[in-house]
């Protein structure tokens, strides 16, 4: 009975104990933070700073949201038949809802992260007022960067400012608003980044103040002209003095690299003078270039008698290159050199005088893999040759804002308020640096705005100027054949908005009701 | 910043508290063994009724622990007092006492316990009478399914046996566990519905490396109101496995050995000839060379029917090169005037000049054969203080296809023991090591097919060609050549409970397993021509500790003679712990060291660890009771607790409740003239909630935070979006079931049974719009319903002493599979993931939205466009164009591009011009929605000559449709690897051939004239297949005495023996990926033979 007794005492324990260990099931997760965990010390909101940050670059290295929305849709590219070449609906201007519809959930993903970060900084308590700003000031540039954006490609959009915090009400989705009213909210967000970002550039792979004000040059650039042919001379004015404070804001780390065009590009984008921001590559850690993986040159395509003729490339390196527009070929062969010079990849040294005199920009952006001068691939960003892995890693820093290009951009908004001979002198800069004469040519207003958007053509292939440009100088239906052939004249009417824009993919209007589809589709 | 809290130790305080309870219960048990002394010896013989002899009866002095068992022969001795009482007891006999009272010589009768031989069901935590079971539970006895060879996992010998049961082998690497799900799961579509698996008492999420010998029964809970006992987890269904135990009696050994040939020939497809391929390469080269406006060049390296040069600048072939076509003088002029061994030649029809090629088929690369060789052994005994079950296997698979080998070791062994006549304890042992080299996810099965016979495969010198440089399409020979991988898991369990009578009556019995499994994992690539002298390595280890402990109380009584009832209450507590560590690296200076040296650069090492917790705490109680085993009542009731749900949500409570009615039982059923030949009949009617949280992260919960990097600087962002107020997923099912038995001795038994089941509150990732910047929230999205009907007929055909034939057969309809209830979102029937078509009551209106998940309607429909037909010459052609533009293209160039003489011409349903994913309409469905299963054993008994078995299990599947244009009967492609499919013979060449387009071996990519769902590309996938046959010879009982053995028994055996089917890809079972080889070898069909030896 006692022995009974003693088991029952232990069942009673038992049971309690069982029963009293509820705290058990709150086990702590050590594989991730968790909200719980997050957002509480000063060092929280660098981090998630530094996190849109590299999600902004992994961003602009995807194929769609980079060269592939703006170069290649215009001549620089060549659109391919098939494989790693341009072939989307988005370069060939022959989207539809359901075809090449544009989805922006990766740039809203974005914005919730600039948003979250703006409410939940407040949360915390900071005793370096400056490492809040520099926080601050990340999230407002990616903010205006990515709206920008939105308002180029598709207009209208919703204007979320406020982060999602879980599943929206039916009520509170959101409708698109005004382009007006995006592009107002983007010019008092880059402002606001100008203003809390310290003067210099720390490291040319990450936003800077001069980064911010080249941004901010190119925003009041798109209002003052991409949507009425007078241009809005308050706007051009701002432009021009922000590109104006860019090298100073830097403390001397931007300038103009006046001899040896090809020594302008380094792996390395802070070996580059003229580099204002530049996403980051390297193949060893990674990021790998993704989109020049595509568009730069691979021997594989090129005949067998042709191979060892350029030094950047390695036998048999697989997927096919993507070909620069022939239209380029015009405006690259349009000038020759004042001097001769030797052309690097000739084997034979014998080759005639066109080769000597090309422009130094064109030998040194690309190779002409056939030797008639009809496919020219470009190898601007040769990357590095790594014969252990018998391969070659397109990992070059590449420009996202860079000196010339702002020179450029200013001479754009000189001409439009008619300074040409300030925009001569700007071209005068990059020509005498391609090996070229002066120019002498015609400065009505049409002859040198043609002859600016070529001069950007040749000087930043691949640096993502041209689609923007043309759009701002109303010039796209005169320099891009097929998206006349696919989307319809290039007027100056009202209606070129309906071809400029995108569509919206359909699975994206589907999921909110409130969305109407972009105009002309 | 962050303060963790510190575990001391490791299993923390639950491990030790129920450590403690159990060593107690031990301590206290020993003590009450006592000894008494002795003053006389008794003898004797325990026989049955009909005189034979009964070895491993239990005698034991009545109130005491004392006791002995009887020898071989029945006969015992033991010493005794005059005033003592012995106890016989034998399960299967009635218990028997005899006073000693003067008596040196006790000879006993054990008479038949009627009671006991009633068939028992295991129910979850306890069994239970057969007769008195109230929902839906199928037991499978698993001795006639061990000769099915299994492919290394125990759940493959399950398929088409079990009414309600789909389980579908879709992988053929050894040791691959099959997709199992019970009544259509809860999850639309096919796949992550498992059931929940209870192995000898503890909780598993999958089989494991369980050999199927040593199993003994699977025991199936069907519905919810079986399952709710199991709560959180068993949603789907619940599986219990019982393996081996030792019975009380002689010591047995059964030796098994086998020898498996497993073939996936029915996956070859007939291919065309070499020389036609080569024929149709050529003449398709061109047609794509043209339709993309290229000008036709020959000598594209990649480029599988280019001409490759052949001169003396590039004497043989170009290394790497895919294409083995040169032009024939070429070879004769460089290669030494005469054409080498090996190749062949033929004419171009492109140029006419003469090609030589050398020809591969891949098909017999990559579809190869395996074998496989099993060995069994188990001892077993036990008297009436201790049984005993020890079995170990080996088992070594050389499987089908590349990459597929599988060794495994299994050794299981438990012990029972009788501690007192009161208290009862067990341990057992469970340790597997299974050594996979298996699934390096290249495509090589579905290459296989489609890869160009005029790719090569060894180089002039014989040695593999490393093929396709950087394409993934490598030579898996080569592949192998240059691979060192190494892959070892491991899963050991070890258990222990205690089971003590209190009272008459009232059991406890804590347990406790703790179980370890391990991933073990090494490669390293050496020095070779595709990935160069990188030298990448890998090398993983996880480590996964689970344990958990549980303490039941039962307690049954019969009260009144008629009232029976059954109480339990119980409770359980996991937890888990699992540790990951991983690194990788490359640039090793050398192929001799495989592993991760410190010596290597730095900088190209990843390495990372990772380490979760899991937790969950429940409580269970059940009563059951019946009236004379007339009237049946059951109910139960879970409580469990999970870590993964935030505090407020953290419980769920999981009802179970039915009740039976045992007609036959009433008095006026024996009245009943029909009663002669009804014999039995029993209505049912049962209710349940089971839950599910495995699709669940507690990253859903609790919300997540990701780490990046840019530049060599760390980030972190929103990863996860919070939703705190996730709940249970609920499984709801109301059953009700008739089962009746015709005949004397129930020879025709048949039931029928209806379930009506509502997955709540399901767990989901809901979509969200766009401007979230989130994919989709995981949230309880609403209600999916599912009714079905399940059909059980049993018969023994023939029952005479020499023959038998017994037969069952089941049905099963999926009468409904609807969405009843999703969030609020703004469209039509709230449809999620839903697509637009033409609406097909007003195809000029505006379009309709399908697909997806809507209100009211069933999931898993399928849409495709509608084919009219091959345009026949250039009026229809020009005819069509006027109307029509295609604007479906894998590429946009050719969009729009205008239909020749042998295009498709593509229905505009809407008749907007445009051909587009608007012109699609309703075609059928995704998954079956009709089940039927038969097994057939027939046994002979000649006597003299032994016994002779066949068996055999038929299946079928109908109501699902799937599409063959991915599969190598369609697919072409006239740049890359893929070749012409056989269909290309059929195409159309000229007015009035209505066949195939003509372009279907050359557009895939260029028009894509031909790849979309439509009819000549989907077909049903109805069959019936021929799942299982076996033979199996028993020698005499007096023969194999001669030789020295109990028992002789020799099988022969197939499984998955083929299909009839009008499905055009290999196997129609696939049916969410069909005809579509992947990287994994497909389901083989296996002979088994073997020896069945008992001693």
């Amino acid at each position: 009975m006692k022995k009974i007794l003693n088991i029952f005492k232990l069942l009673v324990l038992s049971t309690i104990l069982l029963v009293g260990c509820v705290d058990h099931l709150d086990v702590d997760t050590y594989n991730n933070i968790t909200g719980a965990s997050f957002w509480k010390v000063p060092g929280d909101a660098v981090a998630y700073a530094n996190g849109i940050q590299a999600r902004l670059m992994s961003t602009l290295d995807g194929n769609d949201n980079y060269v592939g929305i703006t170069d290649a849709r215009t001549d620089a590219f060549r659109p391919g038949g098939l494989g790693p070449r341009f072939t989307g609906h988005i370069q060939l201007h022959t989207q539809t809802t359901t075809l090449g519809g544009g989805n922006w959930s990766g740039y809203y993903n974005l914005l919730h992260h600039c948003n979250l970060l703006f409410v939940k900084i407040e949360e915390i308590e900071f005793d370096d007022a400056a490492e809040k700003d520099a926080a601050l000031a990340v999230a407002y540039f990616t903010r205006a960067f990515i709206y920008f954006d939105l308002v180029r490609i598709y207009g209208d959009v919703p204007l979320v400012l406020e982060p999602t915090l879980g599943k929206p009400e039916l009520e509170n989705y959101y409708a698109r608003t005004s382009k007006d009213e995006v592009l107002a909210q983007v010019k008092a967000d880059v402002d606001k980044a100008i203003s809390l970002f310290p003067s210099g550039i720390a490291d040319k792979n990450f936003i800077s103040k001069p980064a911010a004000l080249a941004l901010k040059a190119e925003v009041y650039m798109w209002t003052a002209r991409a949507y009425s042919t007078s241009a809005v001379v308050a706007d051009l004015d701002v432009a021009i003095a922000s590109i104006d404070a860019i090298p100073g804001a830097s403390g001397g780390s931007v300038s103009f690299v006046t001899s040896d065009w090809k020594s302008i590009f380094k792996r390395q984008a802070n070996d580059c003078p003229e580099y204002i921001w530049a996403n980051y590559f390297d193949y060893l850690v990674g990021p790998k270039n993704n989109l020049h993986d595509a568009i730069t040159l691979r021997i594989d395509n090129v005949p067998i008698e042709m191979q060892g003729t350029f030094p950047i490339a390695v036998t048999d390196e697989g997927l096919n290159r993507i070909e620069i527009g022939s239209n380029m070929n015009t405006i690259f062969r349009k000038y020759e050199t004042i001097e001769a010079h030797d052309n690097p990849f000739d084997k034979t040294d014998d080759a005639g005088p066109f080769y000597d005199k090309r422009d130094l920009r064109y030998i040194n952006s690309m190779v002409d893999t056939n030797g008639d001068g009809s496919t020219n691939v470009c190898i601007k960003f040769p990357g590095i040759l790594v014969t252990t892995d018998n391969r070659r890693y397109w990992d070059n820093d590449l420009p996202i804002y860079r000196w010339t290009g702002m020179l450029l951009l200013k001479a754009e908004a000189l001409l439009a308020k008619g300074q040409t001979s300030a925009v001569v002198d700007i071209l005068n800069m990059t020509r005498t640096r391609a090996g070229l004469a002066n120019y002498s040519g015609a400065t009505d207003f049409n002859t040198l705005e043609n002859e600016l958007l070529d001069e950007v053509a040749r000087e930043m292939l691949a640096e993502n100027q041209r689609w923007w440009g043309l759009i701002r100088a109303h010039k796209v239906g005169q320099n891009v054949p097929r998206f006349m052939a696919n989307r319809g004249d290039d007027s100056t009417d009202a209606n070129i908005w309906n071809f400029y824009y995108w569509p919206i993919a359909e699975s994206v209007k589907i999921k909110n009701d409130k969305l109407v589809q972009s105009p002309g589709y | 910043m962050r303060n963790y809290k510190k575990d001391k130790f490791l299993f923390g305080r639950m491990f030790s508290g129920s450590l403690g309870i159990f060593l107690s219960m031990l301590c206290l048990v020993l003590f009450q063994t006592t000894g008494f002394a002795q003053t006389k010896t008794v003898n004797g013989t325990v026989t049955t009724d009909s005189g034979e002899s009964l070895p491993g009866v239990s005698i034991v002095i009545k109130g005491t622990t004392q006791g002995t068992t009887t020898n071989m022969d029945g006969e015992f001795q033991i010493g005794v007092n005059e005033n003592n009482v012995l106890v016989f007891s034998f399960i299967g006999f009635e218990l028997q006492e005899v006073p000693v009272a003067g008596q040196t010589t006790i000879n006993v009768v054990l008479q038949q316990d009627i009671e006991s031989i009633e068939e028992v069901v295991v129910t979850g935590y306890s069994t239970q009478s057969k007769v008195t079971v109230t929902t839906s539970i199928v037991t499978v006895d698993a001795e006639p399914l061990q000769n099915i060879p299994a492919g290394g996992n125990a759940a493959n010998a399950l398929i088409g046996k079990v009414s309600g049961v789909s389980v579908i082998q879709s992988d053929g690497r050894s040791g691959s566990a099959p997709a199992i799900q019970i009544r259509g799961g809860t999850t639309p579509g096919f796949g992550g519905d498992s059931p929940l698996y209870i192995v000898d008492g503890f909780v598993q999420d999958d089989l494991g490396s369980i050999d199927m010998n040593d199993v003994e029964e699977f025991t199936i809970l069907k519905d919810a109101a079986s399952a709710a006992i199991y709560g959180a987890e068993a949603a789907n269904g619940v599986i219990i496995v019982k393996t081996r135990r030792g019975k009380k009696g002689k010591f047995n050994v059964q030796f098994k050995y086998s020898k498996e040939f497993q073939n996936i020939d029915r996956h070859k497809q007939e291919t065309l000839t070499f020389e036609e391929e080569l024929y149709y390469a050529r003449m398709s080269y061109l047609n794509y060379e043209r339709s993309i406006g290229y000008q036709f060049v020959d000598g594209r390296a990649h480029w599988w029917s280019a001409v490759q040069k052949f001169s003396p600048e590039q004497p043989g072939y170009i290394e790497n090169a895919a294409s083995t076509v040169y032009w024939l003088d070429d070879v004769l002029q460089y290669g030494g005037g005469s054409l080498p061994d090996g190749y062949y030649q033929t004419t171009d029809p492109v140029t006419g000049r003469q090609l030589a090629y050398i020809a591969t088929d891949w098909q017999d690369k990559t579809l190869t054969s395996g074998d496989a060789d099993s060995y069994f052994l188990n001892l077993s005994g036990g008297t009436d203080k201790a049984t005993y079950s020890i079995s170990g296997s080996y088992l070594d698979v050389n499987g089908v296809g590349v990459f597929n080998d599988y060794l495994r070791y299994y050794l299981n062994g438990n012990a029972e023991f009788q501690l007192s006549d009161k208290v009862k304890s067990g341990i057992s042992f469970n340790y597997g090591i299974e050594d996979e080299n298996g699934g390096e996810g290249n495509s090589w099965y579905e290459r296989s097919g489609r890869q160009a016979s005029t790719v090569r495969y060894y180089n002039d010198d014989g040695t593999p060609a490393p093929n396709f440089k950087n394409s993934g399409k490598y030579n898996p020979e080569y592949y192998e050549d240059n691979l060192l991988r190494e892959r070892i898991n491991t899963d050991m369990k070890l258990r222990a409970f205690m089971e003590w009578e209190i009272i008459d009556g009232l059991k406890f019995k804590p347990s406790v397993q703790l179980r370890q499994e391990s991933a073990n994992y090494l490669s390293f690539i050496y020095e070779n021509l595709i990935q160069g002298s990188k030298r990448s390595q890998s090398g993983w280890m996880t480590n996964e500790l689970n344990t958990q402990f549980e303490a039941l109380l039962t307690y049954d009584k019969t009260f009144n003679d008629f009232h029976n009832l059954s109480l339990l209450g119980g409770t359980s507590f996991r937890n888990g712990y699992a540790y990951v560590m991983s690194s990788s690296t490359f640039g090793a200076s050398t192929d001799l060291i495989p592993t991760i040296i410190s010596s290597l650069p730095a900088e190209n090492s990843t390495t990372y660890t990772t380490y979760g917790k899991t937790a969950i705490q429940s409580w269970f109680g059940r009563l059951r009771y019946d009236y004379d085993k007339r009237y049946l009542f059951n109910a139960s009731l879970r409580y469990d607790g999970h870590y993964k749900f935030t505090e407020d949500n953290k419980f769920g409570f999981f009802p179970g409740v039915s009740a039976g009615w045992n007609i036959d039982k009433e008095g006026f059923w024996s009245g009943m003239d029909m009663s002669s030949w009804f014999k039995k009949a029993k209505l049912t009617a049962s209710y349940g909630e089971a839950g599910k949280s495995k699709n669940l992260s507690i990253n859903d919960t609790n919300g997540a935070y990701s780490t990046n990097t840019y530049a060599g600087v760390g980030g972190i962002y929103q990863s996860t979006l919070q939703n705190t107020s996730l709940v249970w997923e609920t499984t709801r099912e109301m059953g009700t079931k008739l089962e009746m038995g015709f005949l004397e001795d129930n020879r025709l038994n048949a039931s029928i049974e209806y379930y009506d089941k509502a997955s709540v509150n399901r767990l989901y990732s809901e979509p969200l719009p766009s401007f979230t910047g989130f994919s989709g929230i995981r949230t309880n999205i609403g209600t999916f319903a599912s009714k079905g009907l399940e059909i059980v007929i049993d018969a023994k055909i023939v029952n005479t002493d020499k023959l038998s034939w017994n037969a069952s057969a089941f049905y099963n309809d999926f009468l409904s599979q609807k969405t009843t209830k999703l969030p609020e979102n703004g469209t039509e029937s709230n449809r999620i993931s839903g697509y637009f078509v033409t609406n097909p009551d007003d195809p000029t209106g505006d379009p309709i939205l399908v697909g997806g998940y809507a209100e009211g309607e069933r999931w898993g429909a399928v849409y495709g466009y509608v084919n009219e037909g091959v345009i026949q010459n250039w009026d229809e052609a020009d005819a069509y164009n006027a109307t029509h533009y295609d604007e479906i293209s894998a590429s946009s160039a050719n969009k729009r591009q205008i239909k020749k003489p042998g295009d498709y011409a593509w229905a505009d349903l809407n008749g907007d011009g445009l051909v587009n994913s608007y012109d699609r309409e309703f075609k059928g469905w995704a998954t079956p929605d009709k089940r039927f299963g038969t097994t057939n054993r027939f046994h002979y008994k000649s006597g003299s000559f032994g016994d002779f078995m066949f068996s055999f299990t038929l299946e079928a599947m109908t109501g699902a449709i799937s599409d063959d244009w991915h599969g190598m009967r369609m697919i072409a492609q006239a740049q890359g690897a893929d070749r012409p499919g056989l269909t290309v013979r059929e195409s159309w060449l000229e007015e009035g051939d209505n066949n195939f387009s003509m372009y279907a071996w050359a557009n895939r990519h260029a028009a894509w004239n031909y790849e979309r769902n439509s009819e000549p590309f989907m077909q049903s996938t109805d069959y019936l297949a021929l799942r299982n046959i076996e033979f199996k010879y028993t020698l005499p009982k007096a023969w194999a005495n001669k030789i020295g053995l109990a028992d002789f028994s020799a099988f022969a055996s197939a499984t998955n023996v083929g299909y009839l089917t009008n499905y055009k890809g290999p196997d129609p079972s696939q049916t969410d990926a069909a005809d579509k080889l992947r990287t994994v070898p497909p389901a083989p069909l296996i002979m088994n033979f073997g020896i069945d030896v008992k001693f």
